[in-house]
């Protein structure tokens, strides 16, 4: 099973990226694009590991590196390419949610500082019941 | 897939739903190329001054995406793999023209568009017109857009996902679509368009 197998590789390799707090969601592989102009948005990725025994649903997420951050997925119809807010992102137990380019991503508005490779900043996903994860991101080119 | 995901809903969307088929013309024409050979033409001036006028490029492949700069996901991947697919394809490339084009000129002024464009790679074009112009090009590729409000007055866009490709003697070939296998689906196309 392609998450089961995720979570063991997590667990081996990439111990140092994770951010492993109550609720047990773990954030792998996040990263964001360069963004050299604070006027306009960047884009941010990541593995969302739900390792716990109940469904994590992310209602709201902040990023220091942003005034706004929202989870927001591409969606292509008719040929028609399009982005729409996610509201609310569940995670069943076990699962994974993937952040990708051409998919969900966190958008990242009203930057504080130009995004430059090499860089990382933190992320909270605020979790419905009250929890949070915090997640570190290194923003590098795709 | 366990996986759920729950949208916001705006008006914005249902209009677009509305309205972007009769923009496209019917949309599924994408799925295929033209059964009639198509020779777009267009002439664009970048900011700083370089043109782009498609009537002079024969012999040469141009790659052309209709994008828009606050875009954070699909247009810089798009154009990240302009770059990688320039990379590949080594001196060839030489041989190529790789053009973004705003859909959103309101915001995207020439200066920006070519600004952006510039990020990835200084000899992509970065190209802003006006609306009624920008129409009339993407009319040529069968190409669409849009740009209104949500519910909640930020701006929203919706256009083609698709990279369009004109071949060496100006025809139009079938649109590369805008999905994960992308980048080799470009590649192939712009390397076949070469060797013809």
């Amino acid at each position: 099973m392609r998450c089961v197998t995720s979570v063991a590789l997590l667990a081996v390799m990439a111990a140092p990226a994770l951010a492993q707090q109550e609720p047990r969601l773990w954030v792998d592989g996040a990263w964001a694009r360069p963004q050299a102009d604070v006027a306009r948005p960047s884009a941010a990725y990541a593995r969302l590991v739900n390792h716990g025994s109940d469904t994590i649903v992310i209602r709201r997420i902040g990023c220091s590196t942003a005034g706004r951050a929202e989870i927001h997925e591409t969606v292509t119809e008719n040929g028609m390419v399009r982005m729409r807010q996610v509201a609310r992102l569940s995670v069943a137990p076990g699962d994974t949610a993937s952040l990708r380019p051409g998919g969900m991503h966190v958008m990242l508005m009203a930057l504080r500082t130009p995004l430059v490779a090499g860089q990382t900043f933190t992320c909270t996903l605020f979790v419905r019941g009250g929890g949070h994860v915090d997640a570190e991101f290194t923003v590098r080119a795709p | 897939m366990a996986l759920r995901r729950s949208v916001v809903p705006t008006r914005f969307w249902l209009l677009a739903a509305l309205t972007l088929p009769a923009l496209v013309g019917g949309c599924s024409r994408e799925t295929g190329p033209p059964a009639e050979p198509v020779r777009p033409a267009f002439r664009l001036e970048e900011y700083g001054g370089r043109v782009l006028d498609l009537s002079h490029e024969r012999g040469r492949v141009v790659v052309v995406f209709f994008g828009y700069t606050n875009c954070p996901d699909v247009c810089p991947t798009t154009l990240a793999d302009f770059l990688s697919v320039k990379r590949r394809l080594g001196p060839r490339a030489d041989a190529v023209r790789f053009a973004f084009v705003t859909v959103d000129p309101g915001r995207d002024s020439p200066d920006v568009a070519r600004h952006y464009a510039a990020q990835f790679d200084s000899t992509f074009f970065g190209l802003s017109s006006d609306s009624v112009t920008l129409a009339g090009i993407q009319r040529q590729f069968r190409a669409a857009s849009w740009v209104g409000t949500d519910s909640t007055g930020a701006v929203v866009v919706a256009h083609s996902a698709s990279t369009f490709v004109v071949a060496k003697d100006g025809t139009l070939l079938p649109p590369v679509r805008g999905d994960f296998t992308r980048i080799e689906s470009l590649y192939q196309a712009v390397d076949g368009a070469l060797r013809h």
